[in-house]
């Protein structure tokens, strides 16, 4: 089993589509707050809530709440062992498909 | 968009990673465009950096005055300017690694500058007003490069801004500082235009 957790954990992990869908977008920027993940993923409050805390309870992500303009603002980093979980993921994927070398998207 | 909002079987079989795969790779992708359209706001900056103190820089090859007053204002312009753009890059909703670096090291390198730069003038060590417009010029010069590796768009809109910038100058030869603030005005007018545009696509800050 690696470090960042054996395949059939991280394809359980990844199994949804937006807890997918939140690890690349976070792959792909810096950091992003739950408005941007929201719009970014068309999906719901309660349904981005839920699968955010998952994530950061596996520890893949970091959240970082604050005030802007009085208004409370959560917003959501990879971390180190997230970044490196979501690349052993697409590792595999790449794998089944016979793409040894890996997928460009990993990133 | 059930696909999304659902759970989905695990996916040993080939077509299923090849979805996995391909669906990461739009989600990054849209992510890095959005991300993208936030670099605006630290290249218009740059842009009309450049273009203010190229104006000012003609101005002062027309020969004239572009020391006391003027100075003080190209200076408030670009504390302005420069904390407006971090203030809203702290708002924003996402923010690529890319621009946020450019700006917090811009932003740096301006403080620092300026601090050489009042120094020198406390200690009338150098002709003050050159010398700190030609650093500006070269700062901003290195932010809008940058900037425009990202959105090439942007080249349209700083050049017309130029092109409008000429006749205004141009109008008012006698006035330097009258023409000045005329463009400092147009500049900043820009700015809060293509800030309201972007609020109103709802992409500008979360």
């Amino acid at each position: 089993m690696s470090r960042e957790g054996s395949q059939p954990e991280l394809d359980a992990l990844f199994l949804s589509r937006i807890r997918l869908g939140i690890m690349s977008a976070l792959a792909g920027g810096d950091e992003l707050d739950f408005t941007f993940l929201k719009e970014a993923l068309e999906t719901t409050d309660g349904n981005l809530g839920a699968h955010l805390s998952r994530l950061e309870d596996e520890g893949m992500i970091r959240s970082r709440k604050r005030f802007i303009a009085r208004r409370p603002n959560t917003s959501y980093r990879i971390s180190e062992h997230g970044r490196r979980a979501f690349q052993a993921y697409v590792r595999s994927l790449a794998a089944r498909l016979g793409l040894e070398e890996g997928h460009k998207s990993e990133g | 968009m059930a696909e999304e909002t659902g759970m989905q079987p695990a996916a040993p079989e080939a077509a299923e990673a090849a979805g996995a795969l391909q669906f990461i790779s739009r989600v990054m992708a849209r992510t890095r465009e959005q991300m993208g359209e936030y670099a605006a706001i630290g290249i218009w900056w740059g842009t009309l950096t450049v273009l203010a103190i190229l104006a000012s820089l003609l101005l002062g090859f027309s020969g004239y005055s572009t020391g006391g007053r003027l100075t003080a204002l190209w200076v408030a312009h670009n504390v302005i300017g420069w904390s407006a753009t971090l203030v809203i890059l702290g708002r924003a909703g996402g923010v690529s690694p890319t621009v946020r670096q450019v700006c917090w090291v811009w932003a740096g390198t301006t403080l620092a500058l300026w601090v050489v730069i009042w120094a020198a003038l406390w200690t009338e060590a150098i002709a003050p007003w050159a010398l700190w417009t030609m650093i500006q010029l070269l700062i901003g010069l290195a932010l809008v490069s940058t900037g425009t590796i990202e959105t090439e768009k942007l080249v349209v809109g700083a050049g017309l801004l130029f092109v409008a910038s000429v006749p205004v100058i141009l109008a008012f030869p006698g006035s330097a500082a009258f023409a000045s603030a005329i463009l400092m005005g147009s500049i900043y007018a820009l700015f809060g235009l293509v800030s309201w545009a972007q609020r109103r696509k709802g992409r500008h800050v979360s």
